[in-house]
């Protein structure tokens, strides 16, 4: 009983839908997002680049004064640092959850958007299919968040890197690490990756987002505070050899005395032994000779620490494990969006 | 070739089963009514057919052979959910775009000119469409894929009677034009009765009518006579439901053959399409499905 | 039922532009008469030939022209339309549209006014008789029936009526 003849099937399945095409859906879909990492990034940025070359040709100028060494050339420095550097170093406080509002703001909404709205039901209908739309959605997002981050990582170097040439800080500096090399962009598609994967499991987008970011805040703090010591076996570092070490640039996160018995002592004994010592040790303004005075009295001063050597070390280790639970939650997240029942 | 075929399928979630042991053959070029309550297991049967949801048990293909969801199957069918979801965020133009570029079909002349019809502006936020437009554009997207077989489900619970009329309307106008298959669920049954040549009654999960609408009709008839003599013809006839107000009876029975003589003393009268609905959805035990009988429940007469 | 010989109205809307003519009228339904669509659209053309509203080659509307405007499955058209190529009343020319075609049972005035008083007289008759008017109704289509199953034809659509039919066949339409 057909009123006019149905439309003909095509011979064979049909050509799957461009990959081209979809870049257009993804970034339609996702314009708002992206340009709000765009402003924010962008905006500050903009900030770093401007005080970046005041930093920069203040810099220049205070290692171009002579004569080097003067009591004028040292002023001059010391007053530069103290123009610049106490907000460089807030400035790096701030941007450390950068990485994570960059993340989850893209990576949340992603799939929680659709799936708390039920526009799923009509994207998932399409010719296309599900499979091709979510990787593309992730793959293009992924790249773009993590890029973006990338490029904002290698302008935060340049910017701070005056202070590491003065010695102020070591790469290895937890706060610093995770600014620059990869780890930056590593941790910023991380949440990206938490904020996808918890959007399809939890189905909506704020309790996604704040499970998103509760999460990578959890593998932050346990990564700097215990994991990231023990990428390689950490070395020590004792006495004389210790005292004539600068450990500016190591990163030493734990330093204890031993007594004459070899035995290590507390804090407290060692305070004792300088109470003891001679006014011209304890006022004296040289640290060096409080350490003279203690190793003079067998006591020797002990350093665990990880040499600034092992950065490149680390930031590939740390890259490329986050890299992998990214790929993994990404994989996990196209697995259950293949597998979701509506 | 069947545009919907199922064998055996159910859909349990948790410990309930929304849809169980489903049989239906679907035959293409129908517009097809799904009717029950709420909560008889439409949408999830619906969903199943569209590939949104996999079956607990059994199986549906499409479109002849193909498995629903299959590539070929999403190419060719076009599904409309309820409360016709779209971005509300994108404009009337930028979803349409976006439709293009999810389809390998697409008629955008046609899009065009529906929109133009229905005067429904390309430039304004889909969010800012009034829920007549919004299903009216939900409609000329799914049309706009050219598809074979077009799936709607509820499409017309939120529109007020005029947008209700001129979606109908619309749809019909494209089967005129297209012959493509239609399958629409609704629990407003007078909303399908001028639309529907093909019916399906779902209640709890079961399917118990399934057929054409011509021949259901003229399968049944509602015979009313002496509440007294009602359980005797009972005995003799397949009465679907009886309804009985003090000496009057109206039984609605089902002809077992074409030219069933009138027991002496009965009136017979043609039963009309909600009419018989309404029975089926008062027997539960009651079935009107090609084929071998699937239930025999004895039950104060009502009988398969 | 509304008539529209169509000479004044041009535009899209009317099919004018599709098939250089306009549609010679438009139909209306009953949804509470109890008569099925199909049936309906069939008496609405029937009745505008009889009284001549259509004439010979009057176009009649599109299957997509009646769907649009009343919301109705267009299997119902194809089928209120077959029935009329049946009758001989309508013929449908590919690619143009269905036209109307011949008047069998236009019955001239003179001679609709001769059986209009046959009939008065056998009402009068009846009513002599004591049966009322429901009675006369059940008498009447009792005989119409055997008038069309001797004749061989289908069985009369005023079986439909609602809920005036009387005791006889069950069957509906068929």
């Amino acid at each position: 009983m057909t009123a006019v003849a149905a439309p003909a099937p095509p011979a064979s399945g049909p050509r799957p839908v461009p990959w081209t095409k979809l870049v257009w859906v993804t970034w339609r879909q996702h314009r708002m997002a992206l340009a709000g990492v765009a402003a924010l990034l962008g905006g500050l940025g903009l900030y770093l680049l401007i005080m970046g070359l005041k930093i920069h040709s203040g810099y220049a100028s205070v290692t171009s004064c002579h004569p080097a060494g003067s009591a004028a050339c040292g002023l001059a420095d010391q007053l530069f640092t103290n123009d610049y550097y106490p907000f460089a170093q807030t400035m790096t406080g701030f941007l450390q959850v950068l990485p994570a509002l960059v993340g989850v703001f893209v990576g949340g909404p992603a799939l929680a958007r659709e799936l708390e709205t039920g526009t799923f039901r009509f994207a998932w209908t399409q010719g296309c299919g599900r499979m091709r739309w979510v990787i593309a959605k992730l793959v293009l997002l992924g790249i773009a968040v993590t890029a973006a981050a990338e490029a904002f990582s290698l302008l935060f170097s340049w910017y701070f890197q005056p202070w590491l040439t003065k010695g102020l800080d070591g790469v290895l500096a937890p706060q610093l690490f995770d600014l620059r090399g990869v780890d930056f962009a590593a941790w910023t598609l991380l949440a990206f990756a938490l904020g996808v994967a918890a959007g399809a499991l939890i189905r909506r987008t704020v309790p996604a987002m704040a499970a998103a970011l509760a999460a990578w805040t959890g593998l932050d703090f346990a990564t700097f505070m215990f994991a990231r010591e023990h990428y390689q076996a950490p070395l020590v570092a004792a006495g004389a050899e210790a005292n004539t070490r600068s450990f500016a640039n190591d990163w030493s996160w734990a330093q204890w005395y031993t007594g004459p018995n070899g035995k290590p002592v507390s804090q407290q004994t060692i305070r004792n032994v300088m109470a003891h010592a001679p006014a011209s040790v304890q006022n004296s303004r040289n640290p060096d000779a409080a350490t003279a005075y203690l190793s003079a009295h067998h006591y020797t001063q002990w350093w665990l620490y990880q040499p600034v050597s092992r950065y490149w070390h680390f930031q590939l280790i740390e890259g490329g494990w986050l890299l992998a639970l990214s790929l993994i939650l990404v994989v996990a997240t196209v697995w259950l969006v293949r597998r979701r029942a509506a | 070739m069947n545009v919907i075929e199922t064998h055996g399928l159910g859909k349990r979630y948790g410990r309930t089963w929304a849809l169980k042991d489903a049989a239906l053959a679907i035959p293409a070029g129908y517009v097809v009514a799904l009717v029950g309550p709420n909560g008889a297991g439409k949408t999830t049967l619906l969903h199943m057919s569209v590939g949104l949801t996999r079956p607990t048990t059994g199986q549906v293909t499409v479109l002849g052979s193909e498995p629903a969801g299959s590539p070929a199957a999403l190419d060719q069918i076009a599904f409309v959910a309820q409360d016709a979801p779209l971005y509300k965020y994108l404009s009337t133009a930028d979803m349409l775009h976006l439709t293009r570029n999810l389809n390998r079909r697409w008629d955008q002349r046609r899009a065009e000119g529906r929109l133009k019809e229905l005067l429904i502006p390309l430039n304004r936020k889909v969010g800012k469409l009034s829920g007549g437009q919004q299903a009216q554009l939900a409609l000329t997207l799914a049309l706009a894929r050219r598809p074979q077989l077009l799936v709607l489900d509820e499409p017309l619970a939120s529109l007020d009677p005029l947008a209700r009329h001129d979606f109908m309307a619309s749809l019909m106008a494209a089967v005129a034009e297209d012959g493509l298959s239609v399958v629409l669920s609704s629990h407003v049954i007078a909303d399908l009765e001028r639309v529907a040549d093909y019916l399906i009654v779902l209640s709890h999960g079961q399917v118990q009518v399934a057929g054409e609408v011509e021949g259901l009709l003229a399968g049944h008839s509602t015979l009313t006579g002496p509440a007294a003599a009602a359980d005797d013809v009972t005995e003799r006839l397949a009465v679907v439901h009886a309804s009985r107000a003090g000496t009057v009876a109206h039984l609605l029975v089902r002809n077992k053959t074409a030219a069933e003589p009138v027991p002496p003393g009965w009136e017979a009268h043609p039963v009309g399409l909600e009419e018989l609905v309404l029975a089926y959805l008062r027997a539960p035990g009651a079935a009107a499905l090609p084929g071998p009988v699937t239930r025999a429940t004895q039950d104060s007469g009502i009988r398969a | 039922m509304t008539i529209d010989k169509g000479t004044d109205s041009a535009g899209p809307a009317d099919g004018a532009g599709e098939r250089g003519q306009a549609p010679a009228m438009v139909f209306r339904l009953d949804p509470s008469s109890g008569v099925p669509t199909y049936l309906q659209l069939v008496h609405q053309v029937e009745h505008a030939i009889r009284l001549g509203y259509l004439g010979q080659g009057d176009r009649l509307p599109t299957v997509k022209e009646v769907v649009s405007s009343l919301a109705i499955n267009p299997n119902t058209v194809l089928k209120a339309y077959r029935e009329l190529e049946h009758k001989g009343l309508a013929a449908g020319r590919p690619g143009q549209g269905t036209f109307v075609q011949g008047t069998p049972g236009a019955v001239g005035l003179p001679e609709l006014a001769a059986l209009r008083k046959t009939l008065l007289v056998w009402l009068r008759s009846a009513d002599v008789a004591g049966l009322d008017e429901a009675g006369m109704v059940a008498l009447f289509t009792s005989a119409l029936r055997d008038f069309h199953d001797r004749r061989g034809e289908t069985p009369v659509p005023g079986d439909r009526d609602g809920g005036r039919s009387q005791a006889g066949t069950s069957e509906g339409v068929a």
